[in-house]
């Protein structure tokens, strides 16, 4: 049932099947493919080749005359540009806590889960719902959740005797909050998956470690871990480009602020293209978060073994 | 399936699972609390959904969800947002089904390429991706069209579809595709008679995703429209944005955007982890 790699290879049977059958050149690989290979080169190809030619130029949108090739004075500015060293700074931390927050949380409930014995359809349902609903929907219940009048959270901490806390409205918490709203809304993928991987772990292992007095931690670090690593590889990969990807949640609660307190590069580059209307310098933003992307995919890719084919 | 749930020994007092099934509800309650106090806010009277602490026995009533339905806006951006969801998945569909299957079973050159070129521009952040299209459709006056919007969803459609079309194209034995060509089958009789049939499961929730994937979407609807193709997310985020007070309308209008996604995911649930990593494990 479970393949636990990026695709698989060509399985080489198949392609030789594929090639013995008949001598005669086959068209259907041909017509099946050219429609779509023409489409994703226009509708993905062509714009970061786009994107790529407009960073390397001064395009101020409301003077498209005077928009010039500049070479890579972009990135050269851009090193020099603290707001996007402090946005660089944000993302960092962002990928980075909230990676670690659901890994470890996700390990933690997916086992939990696989040691239930009742309710684990109804259980995986529950995990769904934040994963699926609308992020419009999500930004609008956090903000529900944080409100300074209304929100729960405050009234559930302040029945602890916790609060009252700003949340996003103040510049040292709502970068913490943020990180909050996204592993509430993403754990469960996390924990999804992991939960697949675990149903991979044959029973008799499991008996055989406990037989020989293993204690829960260690039952999971050498027994279900190692079987577990395709697929929190392949978990951690998706999760890694998620996040550094995110904008639609981080802009409609808190829109990179109070200030710049929450500005990651997804929302500073989309605050210099469509508030700055500076094209040029956003593209170069852009895909400098593109390589970022691109880099620490490979590093999982690599780190991971995780194939791809 | 079942295998894990069959683990654990039944003991008399089993205080370790006992602590577990503790744990996962209190984490259950956690996950599922924001979205049920939202859905209870919608039901709300603007007294009740304002009274601190917080109600959690009211007469509920239905009028939020009434304003928010007669509001013409509402039915315009639902409207939109399933034209733009149903072309989009559409236009993925027909190119993305038959690309996956070439790339599931036949030698073609590059292959390793195409697919590590699609999973790349998912690296891609679509706040650098909107705005080549943004300055194109400008230039086009093809802005605040939905035609604009659907090109932009394809962009991420497409190349899911063909991934996660793949994964299931590989699973359907070879043999039948063999035995249909016994039968006097063609290549393209072969996958439009025996494996698109068989493949049916795969292509719903290839499709469903797809839907839910473009009708979620927030950041290219909102760059590429102004008025006239506004979708669901970006009429809740104007509402938001200038009418913060109406909390039981907004969330009246929040719950029915994400029921069309619940309904739709409950069909797909066992392919979730599937869909989520683009084929690469099935659950």
């Amino acid at each position: 049932m479970i393949e636990s790699r990026i695709g698989s290879p060509l399985a080489g049977s198949t392609a030789r099947n594929g090639r013995d059958r008949s001598t005669r050149r086959r068209s259907l690989p041909f017509v099946f493919l050219t429609p779509a290979f023409l489409v994703l080169l226009a509708v993905n190809a062509a714009p970061i080749v786009y994107a790529v030619v407009t960073s390397l130029q001064d395009y101020y949108l409301p003077f498209p005359a005077k928009r010039a090739f500049v070479g890579v004075e972009n990135y050269a500015n851009i090193f020099g540009d603290p707001r996007f060293w402090n946005s660089f700074k944000h993302t960092l931390i962002y990928v980075g806590v909230c990676i670690t927050i659901q890994v470890v949380l996700g390990c933690f409930i997916a086992v939990l889960l696989s040691q239930q014995k009742r309710g684990v359809g109804f259980i995986r349902g529950v995990l769904l719902l934040p994963i699926i609903i609308t992020p419009i929907a999500v930004a609008f219940l956090w903000r529900l959740m944080f409100s300074p009048s209304l929100g729960l959270l405050n009234y559930l901490l302040s029945l602890l005797g916790l609060g009252p806390f700003e949340w996003i409205y103040s510049p040292s918490q709502a970068l913490p909050a943020l990180i909050l709203v996204d592993v509430w809304q993403r754990t469960p993928e996390m924990v999804l998956i992991l939960f697949t991987g675990l149903l991979a772990i044959p029973d008799e292992l499991v008996e055989a470690g406990k037989v020989d007095g293993a204690n829960p931690w260690q039952l999971f670090w050498s027994i279900k871990l190692p079987v577990l690593k395709p697929f929190l590889m392949v978990g951690l990969l998706f999760r890694v480009i998620d996040l550094a990807k995110v904008f639609d949640v981080i802009y409609i609660l808190t829109g990179g602020g109070p200030g710049v307190a929450t500005e990651t590069l997804s929302i500073y580059t989309y605050t210099t293209g469509f508030t700055f209307l500076r094209m040029g310098y956003s593209s170069a933003l852009g895909l400098l978060l593109f390589a970022l992307i691109v880099s620490l995919a490979l590093l999982i890719i690599r780190w991971g073994e995780v194939k791809i084919d | 399936m079942t295998n894990a749930r069959t683990t654990s020994r039944r003991r008399p007092l089993d205080l370790g699972s006992l602590v577990g099934t503790v744990t996962l509800l209190i984490f259950m309650v956690a996950f599922f609390l924001p979205i049920a106090w939202a859905v209870l806010m919608s039901l709300k009277t603007q007294v009740d959904a304002l009274s601190m602490p917080p109600k959690w026995w009211f007469v509920p009533t239905l009028e939020n969800y009434l304003t928010v339905w007669q509001d013409g806006r509402f039915a315009t951006y639902a409207r939109n947002s399933v034209v733009i969801a149903v072309s989009a998945t559409g236009i993925g569909m027909i190119l993305g089904v038959p690309a996956a299957y070439a790339l599931a079973r036949f030698r073609v050159r590059g292959q390793k390429a195409i697919l590590l070129g699609i999973l790349s521009t998912r690296m891609m952040p679509p706040v650098a991706f909107v705005i080549p299209f943004f300055i194109l459709f400008t230039r086009l006056s093809l802005r605040d069209t939905p035609q604009a919007v659907i090109i932009m969803h394809v962009s991420f459609i497409l190349g899911f579809v063909i991934w996660m079309m793949r994964s299931y194209f590989r699973d359907v034995p070879r043999e039948l595709e063999e035995a249909a060509r016994v039968d006097g089958c063609n290549d393209y009789q072969a996958f439009w008679r025996v494996v698109l049939p068989i493949a049916t499961p795969g292509l719903a929730t290839s499709a469903i995703f797809a839907f839910i994937f473009s009708w979620n979407e927030f950041l290219y609807a909102m760059v590429l429209t102004t008025m006239k193709a506004k979708t669901l997310p970006l009429g809740i985020y104007n509402w938001i944005a200038y009418e913060e007070i109406m909390w039981g309308e907004l969330t009246a209008a929040a719950v029915i955007a994400m029921i069309p996604v619940v309904i739709f995911y409950f069909f797909i649930q066992r392919a979730f982890v599937r869909g989520l990593t683009m084929g690469a494990v099935k659950g």
